[in-house]
């Protein structure tokens, strides 16, 4: 572990978080990582706002039609090497979005994915999970669409309703 | 924080598919704004037209993350529309459970408020303080019902899981310090001078222009307007609970946050009156349909009314004698308050635009992406010239204007 | 006020004007307008009666036309030791055909229908005459204009079809 915050400190990745029409719950969870309680800036990962400086594309939401330009556009500005993670059910796969409308079925829909941490919403100890084990990886940069999106027996996402008495 | 070149809108044309979800076009005479326009464009995700195509059971599901701060508001609000469709009876207990867990929410969601306005005012301390005192009502939340969003403990004819006479204590004890904290910020932050400097006799909404534009939740109570779906319209075991509706009569931003603060301390009183005095019994009704799914519900009509944190939150519900709705109209209480940022504005400083939107606790995100246009005769060139911003610019902007330290 | 009394003086003072009333659960009225043109005047006497908060507006497509809600409410009466009256809600019931879907602002009346009647707007495509600001509030701007809006249906209404 110390290896990897020595890594962080050096490198001090720099993350920028983008709602791509999510309900606010993974948002507030990631915002939660930065508090007192998980202070994930201890790992010198910052927070940053502007794709320009950003490594790391933090995405929640099941990218709406109204945000996926925004997105694709956001990722076009970050320089190489930069990596996305999906975060929460919706980022993943759309969640229970998956079939709406003005819905587009995950971020892999429009950009690269790189690490996606599922959760409804995923809680800070698996986003912090997910951005160490990303960066302690070094993955290559998937294609569009290349990584599998995880499927149902992969992915725990929401509590499926169980009939009867509960 | 640097410009922040990437966050604002780029000077000429605006593409047309990259047009943020809240976008204020202020006209200013030197700081003061003389007038105000709003457009809206929300990251809509189509809703109300799944929700006709999922049985009863499957919306509880769908419509908990309509939004994730105040989940079991949207839950509870349609339940509770369904129930009177079917003619289901809810027992004690579980209006109890559900006016818990309702009240959990409301404590979490205003302590989260109060982390964003601190945050938002340059005061990061209260931000920490706050949202590390939210955590534990988090706990208490996870304890009871297995996550810290999205609790669905809300079934049809009831609540899913019951509170356990072990888990009291904690429940107790997290309450106790929460109070504690409660107490302390309701006496300590109205007198805050930052406070004070970033909120007393901004955004002005008087009681006539807020119920004209039918505002809602502590919005309004802080102008006066008294309207408390708890009182009003009772629901869940609120009839048979004692705690004040909380009113201010100056309508400014610091009217807004005595509101919520003031509600914290109630929020705590109706908890520890719902632990001590929890009746016993079922979880779920007797007469509750026993297949969950596919369940027939005869044609009918129900609405549905309760007050999330940030407000009277609305279900409409109408059946049509199959097993998926015929329609269901959702109103949260957000959209209701829009018009009253849009009012308050006009007369303000350019740089009271991020506080006033704070103001009505809208989400956290949306915020984020708001655009703001400025026209006029502005005596002061905010940031370089360049006169389309990002809310967050003007954030930036503001602390610098009050004489703050910029994070 | 008691919902039943609130139903009587609707009743009383604006009978010509509606078809039928309704008193559902508690706090629930409900009045049917049978012509949507006087949608205003209805609105001009019940937010004269203290009947002035607009929940929100709810539409439908019914098949042959698009239905009108407009969920109105009177605030409960304070009563001073931090506790309200009852606060009774009036649905105004409308009807619009969906050859022809229009219908007059009211934020004339109602200022705070301005963001209800736009949506009514994006997700059926209704038109509410005089509204000061009618831009597209909820769909993307890539919402062509051949997609028809999400909420209005395209088949014959069937058997299954409420009768209201």
């Amino acid at each position: 572990m110390s290896k990897l915050i020595d890594w962080a400190r050096k490198q001090s990745p720099w993350v920028l978080h983008m709602n791509c029409g999510s309900c606010n719950g993974c948002d507030i969870e990631i915002v939660d990582a930065l508090m007192p309680r998980y202070d994930i800036e201890r790992f010198g990962i910052k927070q940053e706002g502007t794709p320009r400086h950003a490594d790391v594309l933090l995405c929640t939401g099941p990218v709406t039609r109204q945000m996926a330009p925004r997105l694709e556009r956001i990722y076009e500005q970050m320089p190489e090497p930069r990596f996305v993670i999906a975060v929460g059910t919706c980022a993943c796969s759309g969640g229970v979005f998956h079939d709406h409308y003005n819905c587009l079925g995950g971020i892999d829909q429009v950009v690269p994915v790189d690490m996606y941490i599922p959760g409804c919403s995923a809680n800070p100890e698996a986003i912090i999970d997910g951005v160490v084990k990303l960066l302690e990886g070094e993955p290559e940069e998937a294609e569009l669409g290349g990584t599998e999106p995880p499927t149902a027996e992969t992915e725990p996402a929401v509590e499926e309703p169980t009939a009867g008495g509960d | 924080m640097s410009g922040g070149s990437d966050e604002r809108i780029p000077v000429g044309p605006q593409h047309p598919s990259l047009k943020e979800p809240a976008n204020f076009m202020l006209d200013v005479d030197g700081e003061e704004i003389t007038g105000a326009d709003l457009t809206l464009s929300y990251n809509h995700r189509g809703m109300e037209e799944a929700a006709q195509r999922k049985d009863y059971l499957q919306n509880i599901y769908l419509l908990e993350r309509i939004c994730g701060i105040c989940s079991h508001s949207h839950t509870t609000a349609y339940v509770q529309a369904v129930e009177e469709l079917m003619d289901v009876e809810v027992p004690d207990r579980a209006k109890y459970i559900r006016t818990l867990i309702g009240e959990l929410e409301r404590l979490h969601s205003h302590l989260l408020w109060l982390g964003v306005g601190g945050h938002e005012m340059g005061f990061d301390t209260l931000w920490h303080y706050a949202w590390r005192d939210r955590e534990l009502v988090l706990d208490s939340l996870e304890e009871l019902t297995g996550n810290r969003v999205h609790y669905a403990i809300n079934t049809l004819g009831g609540v899913r899981e019951d509170v356990e006479e072990d888990q009291f204590p904690m429940l107790r004890e997290n309450l106790e310090e929460v109070k504690e904290r409660a107490a302390y910020y309701a006496e300590v932050v109205p007198e805050e001078e930052t406070v004070l400097m970033r909120c007393e006799d901004v955004g002005v909404i008087s009681r006539e222009t807020a119920s004209e534009l039918c505002a809602v939740g502590p919005t309004a109570r802080a102008s006066g307007v008294p309207t408390d779906v708890r009182k009003e319209d009772p629901y869940a075991a609120y009839d048979q609970l004692d705690f004040d509706v909380i009113t201010h009569t100056d309508g400014d931003l610091l009217a807004r946050v005595i509101v919520r603060l003031e509600e914290i301390v109630e929020s705590c009183k109706i908890v520890e009156q719902v632990l001590d005095d929890m009746p016993e019994g079922d979880i779920t009704g007797a007469n509750r349909p026993t297949h969950t799914l596919s369940n027939m519900v005869e044609e009918g009509e129900a609405i549905s009314r309760y007050e999330a944190p940030r407000g009277e939150d609305l279900h409409y519900v109408k059946s049509d004698g199959t097993d998926t709705p015929e329609r269901v109209k959702v109103r949260a209480p957000t959209m209701a308050n829009w018009p009253t940022v849009v009012e308050g504005l006009k007369g303000s400083y350019i740089a009271d635009t991020p506080m006033i939107v704070a103001g009505i606790d809208p989400c956290i995100s949306c915020t984020a992406r708001i655009g703001v246009e400025v026209t006029g005769d502005a005596a002061v060139s905010i940031d370089g010239g360049d006169r389309k911003l990002s809310l967050d610019d003007l954030s930036d902007y503001a602390k610098d204007w009050y004489g703050q330290e910029v994070n | 006020m008691d919902a039943d009394e609130l139903k009587a003086q609707i009743e009383d003072d604006i009978g010509d004007l509606i078809t039928e009333t309704r008193r559902g659960r508690p706090r629930r009225i409900e009045v049917v307008l049978e012509d949507p043109d006087r949608i205003v005047e209805i609105m001009e006497y019940l937010t004269g009666e203290g009947i002035k908060h607009l929940s929100t507006i709810t539409g439908r497509d019914d098949g042959t036309d698009v239905e009108l809600l407009y969920h109105m409410l009177q605030y409960g009466e304070e009563q001073g030791d931090g506790d309200l009256g009852d606060a009774n809600m009036v649905t105004v019931r409308t009807f619009v055909p969906k050859g022809t879907p229009r219908i007059d602002s009211i934020t004339d009346v109602v200022p705070g229908a301005a963001l209800y009647e736009r949506e009514i707007i994006d997700i059926l495509g209704v038109e509410f005459e005089g509204h000061p600001n009618p831009d597209q509030l909820l769909l993307p701007d890539d919402w062509g204009e051949d997609e028809a809006p999400p909420l209005l249906k395209d088949e014959e209404p069937d058997e299954a079809e409420v009768d209201d």
